[in-house]
């Protein structure tokens, strides 16, 4: 019996590393994380097996979860103030491609509020402010996506516009 | 998975009662069988995150939770120390009863607090 948990431990580890799917992976880990709670209960230790049960396969796996949607949602506000009709939303064409690309649910807020507005009052991951002659992408270095967005439409777009990767300071900490 | 569920809601909402019941009964009896404050705390915390789960509520007042947290760990501190030079060495076993059960009890709250505290921060707080 031990031999047998501890075999499928291995194999649910192995698992969870080598699967494609992030969301995968998590629920391989919670089910690793019961199986070792059995496997303290089979070598008598039943009070660290309750802890494990507890907060290993409950609270972390609920924890992973809320982190994956948290991080699954790409926010972008959108602001146009050219006069040229030419070239609009050809961008957000091009960073829906890299949404799709890396499965992410893309979250598109047209605005009108200045630059400074929208850094200190809303939650965003990249603002996009398109002139008559340029195109500035806002976004912070702690994001998550923002390098290798910078890679994406560097790698696919072409443009007459030329780009300006802006990474401003974070203004103010969110803590409270 | 934005809007709440009925379903989701009626059964997790019949199921705190027997969560919290067990939790007790696990601080409650953790100097006799397996288990004891921690153990009872983490899962009185479960039934805190079920209520996220089920209403998405944002109205938890976290600063209390926090404030109880504190005020628990100083009594914490304070009746181990007086218990320390107070107690008989060789009290009977029921008062060495009381005198794990108390202590119980109290990691059992401060542990359900930090686990909830922890868990509402992370998720209000810690964006991105």
């Amino acid at each position: 019996m031990q031999y047998v948990i501890l075999i499928m431990m291995v194999i649910f580890a192995i698992a969870a590393i080598q699967t494609e799917v992030l969301r995968r992976t998590i629920i391989y880990a919670g089910v690793f994380s019961l199986l070792s709670s059995f496997a303290y209960l089979l070598y008598k230790a039943p009070d660290v097996a309750i802890a494990e049960a507890v907060i290993g396969c409950t609270l972390a796996t609920v924890i992973y979860l809320v982190a994956m949607t948290k991080y699954k949602v790409f926010r972008v506000y959108y602001k146009h103030t050219s006069t040229n009709k030419e070239n609009i939303h050809d961008i957000l064409e091009s960073i829906t491609k890299y949404t799709d690309y890396m499965s992410l649910q893309l979250d598109t807020i047209s605005t009108k509020k200045d630059l400074h507005e929208i850094l200190e009052d809303s939650h965003y991951d990249v603002i996009i402010i398109q002139n008559d002659t340029s195109i500035d992408v806002y976004g912070e270095t702690s994001n998550y996506h923002f390098d290798s967005m910078i890679d994406f439409l560097n790698l696919t777009c072409r443009y007459k516009i030329d780009f300006h990767f802006v990474t401003p300071k974070k203004l103010e900490d969110n803590y409270e | 998975m934005n809007e709440e569920s009925i379903l989701l809601r009626k059964t997790m909402g019949s199921l705190y009662t027997y969560i919290i019941i067990f939790g007790i009964y696990i601080i409650y009896n953790g100097h006799l069988t397996p288990g004891g404050g921690f153990q009872g705390g983490a899962i009185l915390a479960s039934v805190f995150i079920i209520h996220y789960l089920v209403t998405y509520s944002k109205t938890l007042r976290s600063a209390t939770l926090t404030n109880l947290e504190k005020v628990i760990y100083v009594a914490l501190v304070v009746f181990a120390i007086v218990l320390i030079f107070y107690l008989n060495p060789y009290a009977s076993l029921s008062t060495k009863r009381v005198y794990l059960i108390i202590m119980n009890g109290l990691i059992g709250i401060k542990v359900s607090c930090g686990l909830t505290v922890v868990f509402y921060r992370f998720i209000f707080f810690e964006s991105r």
